[in-house]
């Protein structure tokens, strides 16, 4: 064979591999549901690379929320050229306020892109696009994406319920959270802990949701279900109300949006926690990245 | 001083003839105007992302270019028989590395200077503001930054072959750029002989993550005093001169063959 041909077998063979490769990811990722278990096809190619790449941009967009600092980690001593660093580029506790939070969403779209099973940064970007940004219509759109991929997961349709709530559509809200729960009871989840405080919370949503709409039987059925599930003094109490048939839709709809109003806690722990806002403002509006519970 | 400058021109017109320069240029061009394409889930708030990406890609492939070329200088010269030719004129040694490295800095710092330009153009293509003053202040940081990588690869290529010194170059700037500033963190769980020599690591190690400030840029910490720019500049230098010193007492020594495996 002479040395052209040779290149060019080369090459084609190349060519094919790689055609190979990505019609393989390409017809995977088509056929993958999002259901647990069950693996997309470019995760199944490239699985822990895209998985750990998401959460390497998921952190990207948790430390632009802290203005570019960085976790503060464990350590001997704060050498010399620490210090310096520091004085190069601040280390203090910030946070990002107002129109800067929208600049971590493209840092969560890149995550989502990377693995858009990573339910956990849609959420997040779900929150802030609702709250603080106060663009619940592309909050929407980002949960809708995120069910088209994950159709599965019921944490999903759970916060679609609470887009649709802080949006006044309290009939779209108790559809979502009917899907949420029929989801929670159909399929097999891993953290069997969270699940039974999740489906716990979705029936007392959705007696409240029933309440709201003037449906007495439907609020009694699903707090008889919560009471089945675990038994609170507050849930049974609420049981007897419902029955002697004192019904309060707005009293419901006020607790449902205290129960969906989510909180911000920072699990960074510096002294030097610099806040550029007024410090009697509502922390509660604070969510935000992987450091963050909400 | 003139021959310095002669021996720069050279390396300047290499640069010029050579496709590296272009092609990581059309590389960082291509990636930063991919970047514009992300979509935010539809929010239109002008983001530094772009920024940052960008200026990431212009510390990577300024450093990989720098290491690249700087490796292939003296190596080149031994391998083609020019050093023969060029030691014969009145020159000294010296000068010579002097010049080879004035022109590998110069001439990374004029393409450092169009990968800024790339960045800047698209970032404020998307309506992103930022402080200008800052930005040139990461400018002159990064500049000095290539200067010291430029300055260790000429270095590791007199003693070892151009393969091996653009390794070795690129090894120990990765060490004294994402190890060395951890040693504090890694000393927390380590103690005795081993917690000594990573202090002594710690301080005796050249500290390249002085020369980035990027994040100054993109969440609008404002400007650097100037006391602390003047003195990050001073250790670049002395950390430059150490380098270069070292590379010079080497080539002052340093017996040439023709025919040398390089």
């Amino acid at each position: 064979m002479t040395r052209p041909t040779a290149q060019a077998s080369f090459l084609i063979l190349a060519m094919l591999c790689v055609a190979a490769v990505a019609t393989g990811a390409t017809l995977l990722s088509r056929s993958s549901t999002g259901e647990p278990g069950t693996s997309a096809g470019s995760i199944y190619i490239l699985g822990p690379a895209r998985s750990l790449l998401s959460g390497g941009l998921y952190e990207r967009a948790d430390m632009y929320f802290h203005k570019g600092v960085p976790h503060h980690k464990e350590e001997a001593f704060h050498g010399f050229f620490h210090k310096w660093k520091e004085a190069i580029v601040p280390a203090k506790h910030a946070h990002a306020e107002g129109g800067e939070i929208e600049e971590i969403m493209p840092w969560l779209r890149l995550a989502t892109q990377c693995d858009p099973h990573n339910i956990e940064v849609f959420l997040v970007a779900s929150f802030w696009l609702s709250g603080e940004c106060q663009r619940a219509d592309l909050a929407t759109k980002a949960i809708q994406e995120a069910i088209e991929n994950n159709p599965y997961r019921y944490e999903l349709q759970q916060e679609m319920g609470r887009l649709y709530l802080h949006a006044g559509d309290l009939e779209k809200a108790s559809s979502a959270m009917e899907k949420a729960l029929a989801l929670l009871a159909s399929t097999q989840q891993q953290d069997l802990e969270q699940t039974a405080i999740d489906h716990s919370f979705i029936l007392m949503a959705m007696s409240y949701l029933h309440e709201a709409l003037g449906n007495q039987e439907g609020a009694i059925e699903s707090i008889k279900q919560s009471l089945d599930l675990r038994a609170t003094p507050h849930a049974s109490e609420r049981l007897q109300r419902l029955e002697s048939g004192a019904l309060d839709p707005a009293a419901a709809e006020a607790r449902l949006e205290q129960l969906f109003h989510k909180t911000h806690e920072c699990d960074r722990d510096d002294h030097d926690h610099d806040h550029d806002h007024d410090h009697d403002h509502d922390h509660d509006d604070h969510v935000h990245g992987s450091d963050c519970k909400h | 001083m003139a021959n310095i400058i002669t021996i720069a021109q050279t390396v300047w017109l290499e640069m010029l003839r050579r496709k590296d320069l272009y092609i990581i240029l059309t590389l960082q061009a291509f990636f930063t105007f991919l970047l514009t394409t992300v979509d935010a889930f539809g929010s239109d708030v002008p983001s530094s992302y772009i920024m940052d990406i960008g200026l990431m890609l212009a510390f990577l492939l300024s450093i990989a270019m720098s290491v690249a070329m700087g490796a292939r200088q003296i190596p080149n010269e031994i391998r083609s028989g020019t050093i023969f030719f060029i030691l014969t004129k009145p020159i000294d040694r010296f000068e010579f590395l002097l010049g080879k490295w004035l022109g590998l800095w110069s001439g990374m710092v004029g393409a450092n200077a169009l990968f800024y330009l790339i960045v800047t153009g698209v970032t404020l293509s998307k309506g992103y503001a930022f402080e200008p003053l800052v930005l040139v202040q990461v400018f002159c940081l990064h500049s000095m930054l290539l200067g010291i990588v430029v300055a260790m690869s000429l270095f590791f290529t007199l003693f070892l072959t151009q393969g091996a010194g653009g390794t070795a170059t690129g090894i120990f700037v990765v060490l004294c750029y994402l190890f060395v500033p951890r040693i504090p963190n890694l000393l927390a769980y380590e103690s005795g002989w081993r917690s000594t020599a990573l202090s002594l690591i710690y301080y005796l190690s050249p500290h390249l993550e002085l020369f980035d400030m990027r994040a100054r840029v993109l969440h609008g910490w404002g400007m650097l005093g100037s006391g602390i720019l003047i003195g990050t500049i001073a250790y670049g230098l002395l950390l430059t001169a150490i380098f270069l010193g070292l590379a010079g007492i080497i080539f002052r020594k340093k017996h040439f063959t023709r025919g040398a495996n390089l």
